[in-house]
């Protein structure tokens, strides 16, 4: 089963501990005109003040539909003091559903409560924001419990984003990534320099598992034919399309083929990458998985690109654009790095390599490549739009576009249909990014160690190269400042997924709340 | 104004109101539409509200009778209203309660207060409490 990032929910369960004194008097904790000091006024007013304050919370969180507010669990405590079993009983009876407390309204008198019930349920508590008047008695208490989890925002704005930081912790813990491999990729530094170092200790960090299935065994077993005959898996059945599923990818190709504004290819080449994409669906179903990588040179290197005329290109687009972050090149932190940003955003990811225009001593941007590898191709294409005038300019290439990066529920960009090879192979998908000139993006990526989330905004400037095969679609944009950019991209590697959006103060939040150093620029 | 002016006419206002419920308690066979009618009269009364201050909505009689008396505007009362600094209950709350809670007396009922956070109208209010009326009577 595929269980998408961006579709998962927090659940938050709302609590009011009402205190109800059983006698009438007035003391030094007790100020309030005399009629309010009856019990039966507390006892009318404090399950009131409770449902006050969750309409409130749902005020707040109305426009936030993956935040799933609970109904809410009213205890109340006496003027005994007592810390009775049957309240954390109330306070827990939905324990295996909750992500988060949420204490409403906190006022004295409570505070041992809600770090009890921190020690408990081991689950973060978040007091509402915005109310008086004693949150950090109770979070300096809990804070100084080791292992316990506890924020009081001041504003209902921060306490949005770390809703959502948790959020994506929910998501990163239920997130399963399938690589591919041929070689020692997933191990250490590979051929190409993207996975982490050690995986074990990004699933103890941020709770994602790591999955592995063989190239070739993929290879085989995308074709179509007897799932008995596969030959790296002879009499084991494999997951080959069946007939009927032929007949799918057929309709998906003449779909894809149709809702293009140019293709560039015939189309039987068009559905042999379509069929690797239905193919990998079928993997990441089996292996529960949610996030995707595969090889390049690696693959490459086989020939077997070349033998069965296909690459993942087309596969990494499509799976971005139903909410699956996939990245090329091995890169497990790509993919990572994606789940956040798709999970965050609801829109498509894209990912490639990430540079900065050069500035010499005229002031204008230099690219520090050419798309001149065969006569005739436009090496001026990225200065459409005055370009050529704007400082601090970078560029992400790669043929993994998509459709769907101004929102997986939005109605898909236009696009045309490229070979990814000069001799017509390997169908992938190009955007002009043009059409989304000033839109602003989110960057990020984690670090190799897993010790560092690299967090970055921008603005969409332009495109270039989207007719040109191979690597080199490229979206062109800018931010603060390109120098900057690059000195502390360094620190994490080339690949720098974006979406479109900006959501850093989420993502922010998140490396803060897993004890991520943030490296913003 | 002075205190003992205020004092009068809070004594008066009481007593008014306290008239109407007599009707109320008066009569042999009162239905649910008579109780209506009556806490439609005995509601502003209590709260001192007069012409286009009355309305069928409890929570907006009791915030214009807040600003009447404090004469904060509705709008800033609106955002100024949240609990105390020791947790004491907002004002326009603080109201609501004590007017549910002489109703109760007045009417020797007990009204549920998990369900008095959703009794917002006049309407909602006659709903829970006659059925509390009917069974008094009942075991009478």
């Amino acid at each position: 089963m595929i269980k998408k990032g961006y579709e998962m929910k927090l659940n938050v369960q709302p609590v009011y501990i009402g205190l109800c004194h059983k006698y009438f008097f007035e003391g030094p904790c007790r100020m309030a005109p005399p009629e309010q000091l009856t019990p039966e006024f507390e006892k009318m007013v404090q399950p009131m003040m409770g449902n006050g304050a969750l309409e409130g919370v749902k005020a707040h969180l109305a426009n936030e539909p993956l935040i799933n507010v609970m109904d809410l669990i009213y205890v109340e405590r006496d003027d005994e003091m007592t810390t009775p079993e049957a309240m954390f009983d109330e306070l827990m009876k939905n324990d295996a559903d909750v992500d988060v407390y949420m204490i409403l309204a906190a006022q004295m008198l409570r505070g041992d409560i809600i770090v009890e019930l921190a020690e408990r349920s081991k689950k973060p508590i978040v007091m509402t924001p915005e109310g008086c008047c004693m949150p950090a008695r109770t979070m300096s208490h809990l804070h100084s419990h080791p292992g316990l989890e506890g924020y009081a925002p001041l504003y209902w704005d921060e306490a949005i984003n770390l809703l959502h930081a948790l959020r994506l912790r929910k998501v990163m813990h239920n997130s399963n990534l399938l690589q591919v491999v041929r070689m020692g990729e997933v191990a250490g530094s590979d051929i190409t320099s993207n996975a982490f170092y050690n995986q074990r200790e990004v699933t103890r960090k941020l709770g994602v598992r790591f999955r592995a299935v063989n190239l070739h065994e993929v290879l085989d077993q995308y074709k179509p034919g007897d799932p008995m005959a596969n030959p790296t898996l002879p009499g084991r059945e494999g997951l080959n399309p069946t007939d009927e599923e032929m007949k799918e990818i057929a309709k998906i190709t003449e779909d894809l083929v149709n809702g293009a504004t140019l293709c560039n290819m015939e189309t039987d080449k068009v559905e042999k990458t379509v069929r690797l994409w239905y193919t990998i669906q079928k993997f990441l179903d089996k292996h529960d998985c949610n996030m995707f990588t595969a090889p390049c040179p690696q693959f490459c290197a086989t020939r077997r690109a070349n033998e069965e005329q296909v690459t993942f290109c087309l596969t990494h687009s499509m799976n971005n654009e139903i909410g699956i972050p996939s990245a090329c090149e091995m890169d497990a932190i790509a993919a990572l790095s994606e789940q956040l940003l798709i999970s965050a955003s609801g829109c498509a990811a894209y990912m490639g390599e990430t540079n900065p225009f050069l500035y010499f001593e005229d002031g204008k941007p230099t690219p520090p490549m050419s798309p001149l590898t065969e006569e005739g191709l436009p090496a001026d294409d990225w200065k459409e739009g005055g370009l050529e005038n704007e400082p601090n300019l970078m560029f992400t290439f790669h043929a993994v576009p998509n459709r769907k990066m101004r929102g997986i529920d939005k109605p898909a960009a236009n696009y045309s249909i490229q070979p990814f090879a000069f001799s017509g192979w390997g169908a992938t998908i190009r955007n002009d990014f043009r059409e989304d000139k000033g839109t602003p993006i989110t960057m990020c990526r984690i670090s190799p160690n897993c010790d560092k989330l690299f967090v970055a905004k921008g603005t969409v400037m332009g495109g270039a190269f989207k007719e040109i095969p191979n690597c080199k679609p490229m979206i062109i944009f800018q931010v603060k400042d390109n120098h900057d950019f690059y000195n502390k991209q360094l620190q994490v590697g080339e690949h720098i997924p974006l979406v479109y959006g900006d959501y850093t103060e989420i993502l922010k939040k998140y490396g803060e709340i897993c004890g991520l150093e943030v490296i913003e620029a | 104004m002075g205190m003992k002016e205020i004092a009068s006419r809070i004594g008066e206002a009481n007593k008014a109101s306290a008239a109407v419920l007599e009707e109320f308690r008066a009569l042999p066979e009162a239905d649910q539409s008579d109780l209506a009618s009556v806490l439609k009269r005995y509601i502003p009364g209590k709260l001192q509200l007069q012409g286009e201050e009355v309305s069928d909505n409890i929570t907006i009689m009791v915030r214009t009778s807040i600003s009447k008396a404090t004469g904060i505007s509705l709008e800033k009362l609106r955002e100024m209203d949240r609990p105390g600094a020791c947790g004491s209950a907002p004002a326009v709350l603080a109201k609501r309660v004590l007017l549910f809670l002489d109703i109760q007396k007045q009417l020797d009922i007990t009204l549920p207060p998990e369900k008095l956070y959703d009794v917002q109208t006049i309407e909602d209010l006659t709903n829970l409490a006659f059925p509390l009326l009917e069974e008094k009577k009942v075991m009478a």
